[in-house]
């Protein structure tokens, strides 16, 4: 059986905080991948208050990742062009695994252990640490859109009960930004 | 968990979803981004490649891209591809307009990479923040030059606001540019046959380079200690994974 670690247990917060200086620190390189996948290994073994024990039907998680997916299809088709090159097969590669790993550490650990004092902070908080981690390579320019995706992503994981949603579309928009 | 019923999620998932869109918006207004990030953290702007470079990047410069497409123009006008990059990602057209004729066409596009210093000096005020890039499109059977009108967009290295174009030796800057900082690209209207080069104003401060000859300390260190408790965490829970809750 898996352990629920108790309300106060410090393992959670001491994964959100090292995860967070880790991906923080990641400069363009193969190593960061690895960090990043660290990140979302640690992610998913550190027990969290609030565990997926009741997964939405299948109907609500599809819902959730079609809805949470769209506007990134709308804005990259509409709003925003795409000049840069077709990343590389090992690029995309390491895209997916990132996506997949942060959402398992933003949207399962950090939003796990911060749900306890509320949905909204939860969303927000995870959505604003999500942001946070991204300005270091992309610029401060780029922390409103990235603060906007992140809130997408924390509603997906309140809306299907999972972090599987979130991955799946973080993977979906970085697709539709190197392909 | 508290109840989160249908008609709520959907209400709020569409709202985050309007919020997105009017961020994405605001921000290709403000020229804060252009194209569609990446959300992964793994991908920086690879650095500038240049014909001629800077001292600074003597060192680790890479030789830019030239590159020859060839572009299909329908009888009303619409090119296949619609657009096109060099495989450096450092100029990028797009077809806003090309004529149309009663029969389909084909054109061939050459993307040159140059020294701007070539042809001039930039204008007083101005300094070259890239190569120039020589435009060619020249009609596939006849060889004439096209005529029509591309969206021209050039990475630069540093920071220009401008897009300098080469009319009879001397650099004319392009009405209307729009610059993204964050992608560090620069784009205006432009003919289709034409020499254009990326450029700011004041005095051009030198490129930030941190492949080798500086060791990132900072990152280092605080990376490392995110990676010492991480892995604490990771080993304490994968310990405690079999112990029963109390």
């Amino acid at each position: 059986m898996r352990a629920q670690l108790r309300a106060g247990s410090w393992e959670a917060p001491l994964a959100v905080v090292g995860g967070t200086l880790a991906l923080v620190a990641r400069a363009p390189s193969t190593f960061a991948v690895a960090v990043t996948a660290t990140v979302g290994a640690v992610g998913g073994l550190v027990a969290v208050r609030s565990p997926e024990r009741n997964p939405s039907p299948a109907f609500r998680w599809a819902v959730a990742v079609v809805l949470g997916s769209v506007p990134f299809l709308i804005a990259s088709e509409l709003i925003m062009s795409n000049p840069l090159p077709r990343a590389a097969t090992a690029a995309i590669a390491a895209s997916v695994v990132a996506a997949v790993a942060e959402e398992i550490f933003f949207r399962r650990l950090v939003y796990g252990w911060l749900e306890r004092w509320g949905t909204v902070l939860a969303i927000f908080g995870s959505a604003a640490l999500f942001a946070a981690i991204h300005v270091p390579i992309y610029g401060l320019k780029v922390l409103p859109l990235d603060f906007a995706a992140g809130l997408i992503f924390g509603w997906q994981r309140r809306a299907s009960g999972s972090w599987t949603a979130p991955a799946v579309t973080h993977v979906f928009a970085n697709l539709l930004a190197s392909m | 968990m508290a109840t989160f019923s249908h008609r709520r999620a959907i209400s709020s998932g569409l709202a985050l979803a309007m919020a997105y869109l009017l961020v994405s918006w605001f921000s290709v207004q403000a020229g804060w981004v252009s194209r569609s990030p990446l959300y992964d953290g793994l991908a920086g702007i690879p650095a500038y490649r240049w014909v001629n470079p800077p001292e600074e990047r003597l060192e680790d410069n890479e030789v830019p891209e030239a590159e020859e497409f060839r572009v299909e123009v329908s009888t009303s006008g619409q090119a296949n591809p619609g657009s096109v990059t060099t495989s450096d990602g450092q100029n990028t057209l797009t077809f806003n307009y090309l004529p149309p004729a009663p029969e389909p066409y084909a054109f061939t596009l050459r993307m040159t990479p140059t020294d701007p210093e070539d042809f001039a000096p930039p204008p007083e005020g101005f300094y070259f923040d890239g190569n120039a890039y020589r435009l060619e499109a020249l009609h596939e059977t006849t060889g004439e030059p096209i005529e029509g009108n591309f969206t021209t967009i050039m990475r630069f290295s540093i920071h220009a606001p401008y897009i300098l174009a080469l009319q009879d030796g001397i650099w004319v800057p392009l009405p209307d540019p729009l610059m993204t900082d964050a992608d560090l690209q620069v784009s205006a209207d432009t003919p289709a046959n034409g020499v254009y080069v990326p450029a700011g104003t004041g005095i051009r401060p030198p490129e930030v380079v941190n492949r080798g000859e500086r060791f990132p300390w900072l990152s280092t260190i605080v990376g490392s200690i995110g990676l010492i408790l991480l892995l604490s965490a990771g080993v304490v829970a994968f310990l405690r994974r079999d112990t029963p809750v109390s």
